[in-house]
């Protein structure tokens, strides 16, 4: 749900440390954000996010824009900061455990809903893991971030034509993928 | 799905306009494809399911370091009203960009130095490694403000007067050269009273010359000194000249040979720039009439 009107205050705030302004941010972007770096396979999500989070506030003086912009600046550092992770996984190599697995022993709500919700997540994960890691990142941004094609392509550094062919290419692979597989979820 | 139908179902996303794509992001079937819809409850259902907050306690972790991080050295700006923030926008602005700008001026400060003491470093080094550098303005420059003598300079403009004449030069060139340094210790002779005890002193003269005629030619031989080009005075100074010289100097024939030859060989040996009277070939009538038109200057 975006902040709307009140953007260019919460922004000043931000900027001048109110931590209220910087919760609202927070709030306002994490399930979306979360939802991208798990969906793209993050092997730790929660800590990335707090590593994204503090390279904000680092980086806010530099932000200049409306509440569109912020978003698309938000998950371009998101974007970069995944695959700096993947680089330094791949040269450290670490067990991790899911974060499926570790939320079921964390406070819960409802049981079963967590329950469904953990088992949707993985076959999304499944399903998408299996298309070009192009197509999952201008899929996954658009789906996650809400981006327009210009957006997802500032953020990935290609041209918009290229990043609306690999959308419909990603698109026409995943429903390839849930015919295989017989997915309905 | 067979290989044709993803074929076909491929040409049909690539045809796709951006509304039905947007459409099917939203969790809704584009138009009446109502065969995407279990492709539209797919993308609505990941979202759902992926985008949740993270547990309590790891947000109140994040939100704990995103305080720490934004605490500022003193919290009295901060209010909890976005109304009270609002107006302190451009000053935060103002501080954040002050920053950078000191840092750019630092960063151009440095990189004025470094260039500064790269071009002296160049310079000293050529200098020792003997090239001899053009003008005299870097070793001015270097004498003036580190102190230092450059090495291996040439020396152009020391020793205008040898100290010696070599053995095998001619009475006449030493008698010269005793002129020239007599003038040099300050006498305040005129321009004409010099030529004429250079052009005696190139004849063999000995004794006084006589100077009398100088008398009237004080206030030009003062003026050509004072960078005067009178004509008057000039040709005052080259009747003069004339007179001292017997007549050679203007004929210029017999002066070639005696009192020319005489200066010339005063003036190589002597090696000055001071005597240009002597090297260009009106020998003694110029020394009377350069010092009549300023052509040598005081000492």
């Amino acid at each position: 749900m975006p902040i709307g009107d009140d953007f260019p205050q919460v922004l000043a705030a931000a900027r001048l440390g109110a931590e209220w302004a910087w919760t609202a941010l927070y709030r306002d972007l994490v399930p979306s954000v979360r939802g991208y770096l798990r969906a793209r396979g993050a092997i730790e999500p929660d800590d990335l996010l707090g590593e994204v989070f503090l390279q904000l506030v680092r980086d806010l003086g530099r932000f200049e824009g409306d509440e569109r912009d912020f978003r698309t600046w938000v998950f371009t550092v998101v974007h970069h900061r995944l695959i700096d992770d993947r680089r330094r996984r791949s040269r450290r190599p670490v067990e991790a455990s899911p974060d499926e697995v570790l939320e079921a022993f964390g406070e819960l709500g409802d049981v079963e809903d967590e329950a469904i919700a953990g088992l949707t997540a993985a076959r999304v994960r499944q399903l998408v893991g299996r298309l070009s890691p192009e197509q999952q990142d201008v899929l996954l941004l658009r789906l996650f971030g809400d981006l327009a094609t210009e957006e997802v392509a500032s953020i990935v550094g290609k041209r918009p034509g290229a990043v609306k062919a690999l959308l419909r290419r990603g698109l026409a692979s995943l429903r390839r993928e849930m015919s295989r597989e017989g997915v309905s979820i | 799905m067979q290989p044709d139908a993803y074929q076909d179902d491929m040409a049909r996303f690539l045809r796709m306009s951006d509304e039905d794509v947007q459409r099917l992001f939203r969790g809704l079937p584009p138009g009446r494809d109502e065969d995407l819809r279990d492709l539209a409850d797919f993308l609505a259902d990941a979202t759902q399911a992926l985008s949740r907050p993270p547990r309590n306690d790891v947000e109140a972790g994040h939100l704990a370091l995103i305080a720490e991080a934004v605490r500022p050295p003193s919290d009295e700006a901060l209010a909890p009203t976005p109304a009270a923030t609002s107006a302190g926008t451009p000053m935060a602005r103002s501080t954040e960009r002050r920053g950078p700008m000191r840092l750019r001026t630092v960063r151009w400060a440095v990189k004025v130095a470094v260039a500064t003491a790269s071009v002296v470093l160049m310079t000293a080094t050529l200098a020792f490694a003997g090239v001899d550098l053009p003008g005299t303005a870097a070793e001015t420059a270097f004498l003036k403000v580190f102190g230092v003598d450059l090495p291996n300079q040439a020396d152009e403009h020391a020793g205008a007067v040898p100290e010696e004449l070599p053995e095998a030069a001619a009475d006449t060139a030493l008698a010269v050269l005793a002129v020239i340094r007599e003038w040099r210790s300050g006498l305040e002779w005129s321009g004409c009273e010099f030529g004429a005890r250079v052009s005696a002193a190139a004849r063999g003269l000995e004794g006084e010359p006589d100077t009398s005629h100088c008398a009237g030619s004080d206030g030009g031989g003062s003026d050509a000194a004072g960078g005067s080009e009178n004509a008057s005075h000039a040709d005052e100074g080259l009747e003069t000249a004339d007179e001292a010289s017997g007549g050679a100097a203007s004929g210029g024939a017999s002066n070639a040979d005696d009192g020319l030859g005489t200066a010339d060989g005063a003036s190589d040996g002597a090696g000055s720039d001071g005597l240009s009277n002597a090297d260009d070939g009106l020998g003694t009538a110029d020394g009377a009439s350069d010092g009549a038109t300023g052509g040598v200057g005081g000492p």
